[in-house]
């Protein structure tokens, strides 16, 4: 039997004090957590894969569920469906061009390094990513997706790994602009996926659905990176600033290779 | 099983647990909490196993000493590895302090010290 004696509890809280102290002071924690993170990494890769496979299993479990609402629903938005068809139709082939086109600017402007996401924090908006100092991550890099959305940038850096902070952490706060209607705001994250628009004036005409993209103000990532979409916006009398929520344009759960602009220096 | 036995799967079912906490269930939310895995099998260990027994205290240090490997709190803005290594020790040792002296389960009244 494991038994308890105060003699023995003592020594043990003694050397887990000792072992903290001593890892922090007068080891690396960074190696440490890289040597982890390499051994780990092949179980660590699939499981990534195995989590996304379930989520998308279980998403279409649940709308085969719902299928029998939403058939008579569908059933009667059908006529008006069918009315927008043709235009969302060239609106979906304009999409593509312009992702493409986007995708093929950030190749040519950009060294852009691939990678793998390999975990994601519980606690924080943090993924792990397989590049680190021996690729040439530093801190501050930025982290952006295939389709070239705003991911995160770098904040810890580790031999073979590195740590991203996505766009909605909370210690994230971001110069963006509204793509159309060319003015400025400031993006807050606010933890679990959320964003916020700070500084939006209740005059300006930010409506659902407005495109966002990073502005030249910032200087921590290179201007005109697509970032969010307005998902609500709230106006009260008394306040003198809308209230606007954001939604990231990337989907982490089918996120698993995203790339690192290497040639791009932040200000600060 | 031996008692070293015990602390090496321990220390090995915290770290498969630690993988599955940063993958799988890093997705897995109810009304937008998550299940912490490590927190929850650390005080079900406490709280279960035997009352003068030390495995809760190894899961504990083993659970935390993953945490700060793989989701690293921050110490006042400062990396200090360890942090969830001694909250999650400090909290286990209080845990068990307040079983020992003031609850009594019945059902799992096994054994006087030995």
């Amino acid at each position: 039997m494991v038994s308890l004696s105060k003699k023995k509890l003592v020594s043990g809280v003694f050397l887990l004090c000792f072992f903290v102290l001593a890892l922090n002071f007068f080891a690396n924690a960074a190696v440490l957590r890289n040597f982890f993170y390499k051994i780990s990494y092949p179980a660590q890769k699939s499981l990534w894969d195995g989590s996304q496979a379930a989520i998308a299993f279980s998403k279409s479990y649940l709308n085969s569920y719902q299928l029998g609402q939403e058939n008579k629903k569908l059933a009667s938005e059908n006529r008006e469906l069918t009315a927008r068809l043709a235009e969302l139709n060239a609106l979906a082939g304009e999409n593509d061009v312009l992702r493409q086109a986007l995708s093929l600017e950030l190749k040519n402007k950009f060294v852009l390094s691939p990678c793998r996401l390999v975990s994601k924090d519980l606690a924080e908006d943090v993924i792990t990513i397989n590049f680190g100092k021996s690729q040439g991550a530093a801190s501050g890099q930025t982290v952006v997706s295939s389709e070239g959305i705003l991911v995160g940038r770098i904040e810890d850096v580790y031999d073979d790994f590195s740590r991203v902070i996505l766009v909605s952490h909370a210690k994230s706060v971001i110069d963006v602009e509204f793509q159309e209607k060319k003015f400025y705001a400031l993006a807050k994250g606010q933890g679990g996926l959320n964003i916020s628009l700070d500084l939006v004036s209740k005059d300006k005409d930010a409506k659902e659905g407005d495109l966002l993209v990073t502005s030249v103000l910032g200087g921590v990532f290179p201007p005109g990176i697509p970032f969010g979409k307005v998902s609500s916006v709230q106006k009260q009398a008394a306040a003198s600033f809308s209230q606007i929520q954001i939604k990231p344009l990337f989907e982490l759960e089918s996120l698993s290779q995203v790339f690192v602009i290497k040639n791009f220096k932040p200000l600060k | 099983m031996p008692k070293a036995l015990k602390i090496i799967f321990l220390f090995f079912g915290f770290w498969i647990l630690s993988w599955l906490e940063m993958s799988f269930f890093s997705f897995l939310n109810v009304f937008g909490w998550h299940f912490h895995l490590i927190w929850l099998l650390v005080f079900l260990i406490n709280l279960f196993e035997d009352r003068y027994g030390s495995l809760g205290l190894w899961s504990a240090a083993f659970g935390g000493f993953f945490l700060d490997i793989y989701s690293p709190l921050r110490f006042f803005g400062f990396d200090f590895f360890g942090t969830s290594t001694l909250i999650l020790f400090f909290s286990s040792f209080i845990l068990k302090y307040i079983i020992l002296r003031y609850v009594e389960f019945s059902a799992f009244k096994r054994s006087k010290k030995v």
